[in-house]
């Protein structure tokens, strides 16, 4: 049944209004924007744009840090699958094992309390854990023997970048848990008292049901997690700020930094783009992906 | 139907106006100033409020609104407030290349004739007002002083036997006895690698001749071919190869080498004439520490090429925007904060150095610092820091080899070709513009 | 006996995780009740007498400003996102109009559009709107960049209502925008109180826009006023882990008393999609 009021010519308009205006002019407006902008050479000091076609990008290609930030963040997308995918669902099937399901919501409490924190919090944090000095880290290598292990974590470009990540990790795999916790308690119970009952143990139940029961959300988590590692600023500006020499630069920090600290407008708006691209093509594969198994 | 419409339309109208509300600025009849500094701790922060509170009181057709970031920050928000509607009137820039920028830009106002022929100039030496000259035109008035002295501790030395040394030889022979003591002779801290950058200034000034060097740095000379340049970058990976530094430099903040300094971890720091208000009576350093130290200039260098006499340091001084509305109030504010008076009252209350003659004084100054300015007085003159004197491009490659020095992973050689690679590019590019 | 065995290696995974998430917090609350040269020389114990001053001083120095800067942030985003946001999706669901689809794929759209991609842009435009550095700039650019999240989830949970009820009160001769008020927003408060929650988290720990559009020390939010506390501490670093503690307060003391509600706002939009 529908009555008159559905059909109302100007009532549906203003109720969208706003929010389509606020979105059409602060999001897509500055995204339009930032493409011809990164067009352009141009600084926050000076009142000129200079335009340059392509040859932000063009530097950009060419640029070494670029590429260092660029593997950063590739590093970072593959060990957060491997934490925040592949160790959540894991630890997701461990908590809705039977013997395991009573302690299910303490140690959900914890293992989701980190992600509340604020990210500077949590760098701040971690930045004491691996302080050389009196970090709890060195400190508890030297402690079960294993001193030479010991290090200055955020110092060492061959290991800030990695000590950086595991932070994430820490932060987040709990987070990234309760996603799997919820899609297995969507799996219907029966499958598993079926599969018992063919006397299926905890592996074969976990890669023959929960696997395939948790796919779709499998596809999501994997999305949001690979997105958030090509867009992660905040810990690397608390934590390093990029350094040293770059090691630790991440797209967010590049951008950030050419903008900000060297003000170098174009380049910083042409890496705008380069994350915008990237993390599109992400989404239009997950679509691409979530489509074909749904026709 | 009609009245649905309104009821959300009224929402809709609400929004709008709340939006655009802040837009409406009220016409003033005052003069309202814009004043950005770059120190928004104490007791910096007070001495700016109390004098624009002074100022105001004097001048009550005058609004002065006063803004502060700290040092990094500070280099980001300025371009934010230039590019804004509300740019700042007056503000702060690093002497060199970094007021060139702002000069190129249009946006600082030549204070030449404000300045000079008057009796401002007779306030200041005319050495340190210099540092913000571009083409020979002045575009700040300097409020502070700053320069790198060795600070070190006397204990440690008399029980070693050590003297101050005098020249960079007598210099790493201090380092390897305290080292064969097993005191860390240096505390340095290069998370934030313009502390390295002191060092790099210093060596750059001392190896280098001077023509060579100003031409270099204004890249109108050579593309950093001087020897000098090499052996500048040597002997600062020298010290840290020797293990004259502290572990890991670059896991440290300054202020936690001048901590562990002072906490009496290592024997000498090197450290600005800024800093030493944490030594003063009331600074934060332990009490019985602040009779223990002392400080000399940098060891000359003696096959160096460069003067030997000078200091590295910078004053810090203010800008005019060149497209303010009201130049002469500006000025006259300027004036008023470089008072003798009010110069005294800075060294008085914040305990660190005014350019101004006559305001750093037994009354107003505490011994260490009114000694470090008899030092100063004696030398030949001020050598401004690398970072801001340099093309940010290029000082950016300096700045991050630096830590790629201290970990190894770089050598003097690469560095130095990084850094020619960078004046080349730059010097093509401002010379295509 | 395998079957015991593999539980008993499980358990202790387990229990090594949990103090890997816990330990790190409860060395942060302990060594902020001490000096710095107890936390120099032993970091690992219990301090024997508690230094409050850290945290007076920390609360005095800025933190209390950040607390109540983050929360009216916070609060003014959730008014402004959730109604803009409630009207959209009583739009969106319940009405038929020329447009709609497009309309509608334009809004999902700003979900795959991310902040970090219109930093430069907006920056200007925030400027010449006069809106930098006020906490006005921010709730507004938070409310655009939550709003298609919050649309998406209020329309899917619109259209799960039935008709009936606003018939009636159409019957009743309310006008849409009574029924709106009266019908839709008393029924769909579960949905809201989970939209508000996930919101709230997310703004509540924003850093990017937070950090570019706000300069003024006294109207920082947490995530960015801590990044000033560093500098003006300098090498405090009791005094630091003091800030840190009460800075967290809140929203942990928050999600420790609403954790169910808490996880199923956070998990709103996985179990929607």
């Amino acid at each position: 049944m529908v009555t008159i009021h559905y059909k109302s010519k100007i009532a549906p308009y203003v109720y969208i209004a706003p929010a389509v205006l606020l979105i059409v002019v602060f999001v897509y407006n500055p995204l339009v924007q930032n493409v011809i902008l990164s067009t352009f050479e141009w600084s926050g000091i000076s009142r000129d744009k200079v335009f340059v076609g392509l040859e932000n990008y063009r530097y950009l290609f060419e640029y070494d840090v670029f590429w260092t930030a660029f593997k950063n963040n590739m590093w970072y997308a593959v060990i957060s699958l491997v934490f925040q995918v592949g160790l959540a669902l894991v630890l997701a099937a461990v908590l809705e094992e039977k013997f395991f399901r009573k302690f299910q919501p303490f140690l959900t409490t914890v293992y989701f309390l980190p992600s509340v924190l604020s990210v500077t919090i949590v760098g701040f944090l971690w930045g004491f854990i691996y302080n050389p000095g009196f970090g709890l880290l060195n400190q508890f290598l030297r402690l079960i023997g294993l001193a030479s292990w010991a290090q200055p974590w955020l110092a060492n470009s061959k290991m800030a970048m990695y000590s950086i990540i595991a932070v994430s990790q820490w932060q987040y795999t709990g987070y990234c848990m309760v996603f799997f916790l919820i899609a297995i308690q969507n799996i219907p119970q029966e499958r598993y008292e079926a599969a018992e009952v063919d006397g299926a143990g905890p592996l074969a139940k976990f890669l023959h049901i929960t696997l395939p029961g948790v796919k779709e959300m499998l596809l999501v988590v994997s999305i949001f997690t690979i997105n958030g590692a090509f867009r992660v600023f905040n810990i690397v500006e608390v934590m390093t700020q990029g350094g040293p020499n770059n090691s630790t630069q991440v797209l967010g920090s590049l951008l950030y930094q050419e903008a900000f600290w060297y003000d170098r407008m174009g380049l910083a708006s042409a890496i705008s783009t380069v994350i915008f691209a990237i993390t599109l093509a992400i989404t239009i594969f997950q679509l691409k992906t979530s489509r074909s198994e749904t026709l | 139907m009609k009245r649905r419409s309104r009821f959300a339309g009224g929402i809709v109208l609400a929004l709008a106006l709340f939006m655009v509300l802040p837009l409406g600025a009220f016409a003033q009849e005052k003069v309202t100033l814009r004043f950005f500094h770059k120190w928004p701790e104490e007791p910096y922060n007070t001495y700016f409020n109390d004098m624009v509170a002074k100022y105001e009181e004097l001048n009550p057709h005058i609004d002065i609104v006063v803004n502060s970031a700290a040092d990094q920050p500070y280099k980001t928000q300025i371009r934010v407030v230039m590019s804004s509607s509300t740019p700042p009137d007056i503000y702060f820039a690093w002497p060199g290349d970094y007021t060139a920028n702002f000069v190129r830009a249009g946006r600082a106002l030549d204070l030449t004739d404000y300045f000079y022929g008057t009796e401002w100039e007779e306030l200041f030496p005319e050495s340190i007002v210099s540092s913000y000259k571009v083409d020979g035109r002045l575009y700040a008035i300097p409020i502070r002083l700053s320069a790198k002295f060795m600070l070190y501790n006397k204990e440690m030395f008399d029980k070693y036997g050590l003297s101050v040394p005098e020249t960079w030889d007598e210099f790493l022979e201090v380092c390897e006895v305290l080292k064969s003591n097993g005191i860390t002779p240096i505390a340095f801290g290069n998370r934030f690698p313009w502390a390295a950058i002191h060092y790099l200034t210093t060596f750059n000034q001392k190896l280098v001749d001077p023509e060579t060097l100003a031409a270099d740095y204004l890249l109108s000379g050579g593309y950093f071919e001087h020897p000098g340049y090499l052996e500048a970058l040597k002997m600062f990976t020298l010290l840290n190869e020797k293990g004259y530094f502290n572990a890991f430099p670059n896991a440290y903040l300054h202020a936690d080498a001048r901590s562990m300094w002072w906490e009496e971890q290592a024997a000498m720091f090197y450290a600005e004439i800024v800093e030493f208000t944490h030594l003063s009576p009331a600074g934060e350093a332990p009490d019985a520490f602040k009779d223990k130290w002392g400080f000399f200039p940098f060891p000359a260098i003696e096959h160096g090429e460069g003067n030997q006499r000078f200091i590295t340091g910078a004053p810090d001084g203010f800008l005019i925007n060149a497209d303010t509305k009201y130049p002469e109030e500006c000025v006259d504010f300027l004036r008023f904060l470089t008072s003798v008076e009010n110069a005294q009252e800075w060294v008085r209350r914040i305990q660190v150095v005014s350019p101004v003659i006559g305001s750093v004084t037994e009354e107003t100054a505490f011994k260490g610092l009114v000694e470090a300015m008899e030092v100063i007085g004696e030398l030949e003159g001020m050598n401004n820091w690398l970072d801001t004197e340099l093309h940010a491009d290029i000082a950016r490659v300096y700045l991050d080899g630096s830590q790629a020095l201290l970990e190894g992973t770089k050598t003097p050689e690469q560095v130095l070709k990084e850094v020619q690679e960078a004046g080349r590019i730059v010097r093509e590019t401002l010379g295509s513009n | 006996m395998r079957r015991k065995l593999s539980r008993f290696l499980v358990s202790l995974v387990l229990i090594a995780l949990v103090v890997i998430m816990l330990y790190p917090m409860y060395w942060t609350v302990i060594n902020s009740l001490k000096t710095n040269s107890q936390l120099f020389n032993d970091s690992w114990s219990f301090p024997k007498v508690r230094n409050w001053r850290n945290y007076q001083m920390a609360w005095n120095y800025g933190v209390k400003n950040y607390i109540i800067n983050s929360f009216l942030v916070t609060l003014g985003t959730l008014l402004v996102v959730i109604s803009v946001g409630a009207l959209g999706a009583y739009g969106f669901s319940r009405f038929e109009f020329k447009g709609k689809s497009v309309l509608f794929l334009l809004v999902l759209g700003g979900l795959m559009l991310s902040p970090e991609v219109s930093l430069i842009p907006l920056f200007g435009f925030i400027q010449n709107l006069g809106l930098y550095d006020s906490h006005l700039g921010l709730v507004i650019i938070y409310t655009a960049f939550r709003l298609p999240f919050t649309i998406f989830l209020l329309v899917s949970y619109f259209v799960s209502i039935p008709h009936d009820i606003e018939e009636s009160a159409y019957i009743d001769g309310c006008n849409s925008f009574q029924v709106f008020l009266k019908v839709m927003l008393p029924l769909s408060r579960p949905i809201i109180a989970g939209t508000t929650i996930f919101q709230s988290l997310w703004v509540w720990n924003e850093f990017l826009f937070a950090l570019v559009f706000l300069e003024s020390d006294v109207l920082k939010t947490i995530p960015v006023g801590l990044m000033t506390f560093q500098s003006k501490l300098a090498t405090n670093w009791t005094g630091l882990l003091a800030s840190l503690v009460i800075a967290s307060l809140p929203i942990v003391t928050i999600f420790l008393l609403m954790r169910k509600q808490f996880i199923r706002g956070i998990t709103l939009g996985a179990v929607k999609g």
